[in-house]
């Protein structure tokens, strides 16, 4: 017995240190930039966003699937971030522990924690080489940010972007209702709609994603735009008269019952599947979604903003999406910097394709494709876009920083609990928006 | 063998890697943390040393107390609620038949041994309003008026926050009890039946008493394990809605991660240590005091 327990004892030993010689790392990857010889592939880490149905299908459909013929050299390790407060967090976490991705899509908020920590690419020098700046129509989009240089490339999609609110036609002509141009008929709309058990509007309430995004902005622009424009540009503050009634209609919406009763909880996917399922008959929603409405709604239409003024047209003014310092982004440390920026390049074009043929709209980068087959109410979207007087930038995705972000979010997420108090809100969040970009 | 285990040395021997270990990545990580909470730091560089400054904006800060108030209503719900339950559980599951017996003690386990994810999830779908178990289970009782949105309810969320995570660790303790009443010698039992007391009073007056040490244990594990409590809050309802349901380790991390400010998160991570020390002293100090012999 004692034999076989030493024997034992010494396979078991001898099996522990096999495995632990498993967890080595046997990288025989010299530090710091290598040269690359043709036949060596280069490992590129990618983190994108995976919780986005376009992000996806831009990931699985174009990023992948052209890679190893625009770039055979280049072995792409794809890391999925999910979305929203789980992104940023993923990419925060990254930052402060010194291990980014080689190359990762961000958003301005985003983008200025990493460029303040020092951990961004300057792209410039590659930006130009590649001459990828000549290939913009709208040359904002690739405008260096305030220190001359290039942080992040994109497709220029985002600009075009901007909220609609979608309604099902047959429901609002089934149940008699007038489709609202004020505020108050919007609320009127709503209280008919709740009352023949109809959930009025489908927002994406989960940390205030949608007041966050778009619906506080909104709310400001449909009685004075100039309002929303003059907090971008810090000439303003909560304080704003139109600021707080913003807040408050927000506030209204969700007493009357506008939104679905657990709206705090609501993510992206339920928000969206609630509205093409017909269980509600409006939407506020970016019109990225449009294409993926239209394939699902038959009877798709978007109003115009009720308006929250007299005489007031809120077509007039627009609020469009994107910021010098939403793209993709690359690492300092990153091993290869020229593959990696080429590689970032590669998927701003990448995204420029998908959106220019598959969602058939329009991009700042011309990828020369034409975009046919518009369908009339993406056309419709874009003659208004451009023919609109005011373009206002969004405020999440090019004015807050990182802390407004975040507070602002847990503000927005009380305001849809309908408990919450404009006056509380403006307390709470001007000692933040004081030090906004500081 | 027996002069070998009460020999100093190989008492030190044998513990010594574990505490190494545990001093390594448990006590040493405070140092550098104490440091980061005396200065400015946005998780990347410390920037102006600002003293006791970060801990006086932590403890004026009101959502900080709300935080606190929150994970010490899990912990009290974990306490007066969870830990009876437990121990009821683990008393019926002693007068069970064998094959009861061994039917329980192995699924009582199950939820502890599930991915908080899974579990958190499960609950979530429970509170959804429009087709959760639980509105659903109220309007078949007739009790429709009374049906919520659980989770977006600031009066509700966080008592719906603390039964899941309450749930998912009433058989483990169970099981703990269980075990402690394994060690209670029979022939107490045989004389209180000669005496005839019942079920009853043979919980109350044998099993509870000498079940102090066991109780201790459960009450330590139970108590730290509230405090800590982040996962079910974050996966549930990410602190919300606002802050309504944040407990101080999701403070902690939204304070560190989202507003990118590790310098006020590192100072909540110093009171909250300095809290579980307290609330460990005072456990020790009046809980078990002396070993019970009949």
């Amino acid at each position: 017995m004692t034999k076989f327990s030493k024997v034992f004892s010494l396979v078991l030993s001898m099996a522990m240190v096999i495995s632990l010689s498993a967890c080595g790392s046997g990288s025989n990857t010299e530090k710091g930039k290598s040269d690359v010889s043709k036949t060596e592939k280069v490992k590129i880490k990618f983190l994108s966003l995976s919780a986005d149905d376009n992000r996806n299908k831009i990931r699985e459909n174009y990023i992948k699937k052209n890679i190893a013929k625009e770039m055979p050299n280049v072995e792409v390790e794809y890391d999925l971030g999910g979305g929203g407060q789980d992104y940023y967090n993923k990419l925060k976490t990254y930052n402060a522990s010194g291990d980014l991705p080689d190359v990762w899509f961000s958003e301005q908020n985003l983008s200025l924690v990493v460029l303040n920590s020092g951990n961004s690419l300057d792209l410039t020098q590659y930006v130009k080489k590649e001459g990828f700046d000549k290939k913009f129509t709208m040359k904002e989009v690739i405008a260096p940010w305030k220190d001359g240089k290039i942080y992040a490339v994109q497709s220029g999609a985002d600009q075009y972007f901007t909220p609609r609110l979608f309604y099902h036609k047959d429901m609002f002509v089934k149940n008699n209702i007038k489709v609202p141009k004020t505020f108050d008929e919007l609320l009127t709309a709503c209280k008919e709609l709740k009352s023949k058990g109809i959930t009025p509007m489908s927002i994406v309430g989960k940390d205030g994603w949608a007041p966050n995004l778009f619906m506080l902005q909104t709310m400001m622009m449909i009685e004075d735009p100039n309002v929303a424009l003059n907090l971008a540009n810090n000439k303003t503050d909560f304080n704003n008269p139109v600021v707080k009634n913003a807040i408050g209609r927000i506030q209204k919406l969700v007493q009357v019952g506008a939104f679905d009763k657990g709206v705090t909880n609501v993510d992206y996917g339920p928000a969206v599947e609630q509205f093409t399922s017909n269980k509600t008959a409006m939407m506020a929603m970016f019109t990225w979604e449009l294409p993926n409405l239209e394939k699902t709604c038959k009877d798709l239409d978007y109003m115009q903003w009720p308006s929250a003024k007299e005489g007031l047209d809120t077509s007039a003014s627009i609020q469009y999406w994107g910021a010098p310092l939403s793209g993709y982004m690359v690492s300092k440390n990153t091993e290869n910097p020229e593959v990696a920026a080429k590689f970032a390049m590669f998927c701003a074009k990448e995204d420029a394709v998908y959106f220019n043929t598959e969602n058939k709209s329009p991009t700042a980068y011309n990828t020369g494709i034409k975009i046919d087959g518009m369908s009339e109410l993406a056309q419709k979207n874009f003659n208004e876009f451009n023919a609109s007087k005011l373009k206002v930038p969004s405020l999440w995705a090019s004015v807050y920083d990182t802390k407004m972000s975040a507070e602002i979010s847990t503000a927005d997420g009380k305001l849809l609990t309908g408990q919450y108090s404009p006056a509380d809100f403006i307390k709470n969040i001007n000692s933040v928006w004081k030090n906004n970009g500081k | 063998m027996k002069k070998f285990y009460s020999n100093k040395v190989a008492i030190c021997i044998f513990t010594l890697p574990t505490l190494i270990l545990f001093t390594l990545f448990v006590v040493y990580p405070i140092l550098p943390e104490i440091l980061i909470s005396l200065h400015k730091n946005d998780g990347f560089k410390s920037s102006a040393f600002v003293g006791l400054s970060n801990y006086i904006e932590v403890l004026k800060s009101p959502v900080f107390w709300k935080s606190n108030n929150n994970t010490l209503i899990i912990v009290a719900i974990s306490t007066l609620i969870g830990i009876p339950i437990s121990l009821l559980m683990a008393l019926l599951i002693d007068i069970q038949t064998k094959w009861i017996k061994r039917f329980f003690k192995a699924t009582i386990v199950f939820p502890a041994v599930l991915s908080v994810t899974v579990i958190a999830q499960m609950w979530v779908a429970i509170y959804e309003p429009q087709w959760g178990l639980l509105n659903r289970f109220l309007k078949y009782l007739g009790f429709a008026n009374i049906t919520m949105a659980w989770l977006s309810n600031e009066k509700t969320v966080l008592i719906c926050v603390a039964v899941a995570f309450v749930w998912q660790y009433l058989g483990l303790n169970a099981l703990l009890f269980y075990t402690g009443i394994k060690t209670i010698p029979k022939t107490y039992y045989e004389a209180a039946l000669i005496d005839g007391a019942g079920f009853f009073k043979c919980s109350i007056k044998i099993t509870i008493p000498l079940l102090q040490e066991m109780t201790k244990y459960v009450l330590f594990v139970s108590i730290l394990g509230s405090m800590s409590q982040f996962a079910h809050v974050k996966i549930m309802t990410s602190g919300g809605p606002g802050d309504a349901s944040r407990s101080v380790i999701y403070q902690l991390y939204y304070t560190a991660f989202s507003m990118s400010d590790f310098g006020q998160g590192s100072a909540i991570a110093v009171l909250f240590i300095i809290e579980c020390l307290m609330i460990t002293v005072i456990i020790n100090k009046f809980v078990a005091r002396e070993k019970l012999e009949f």
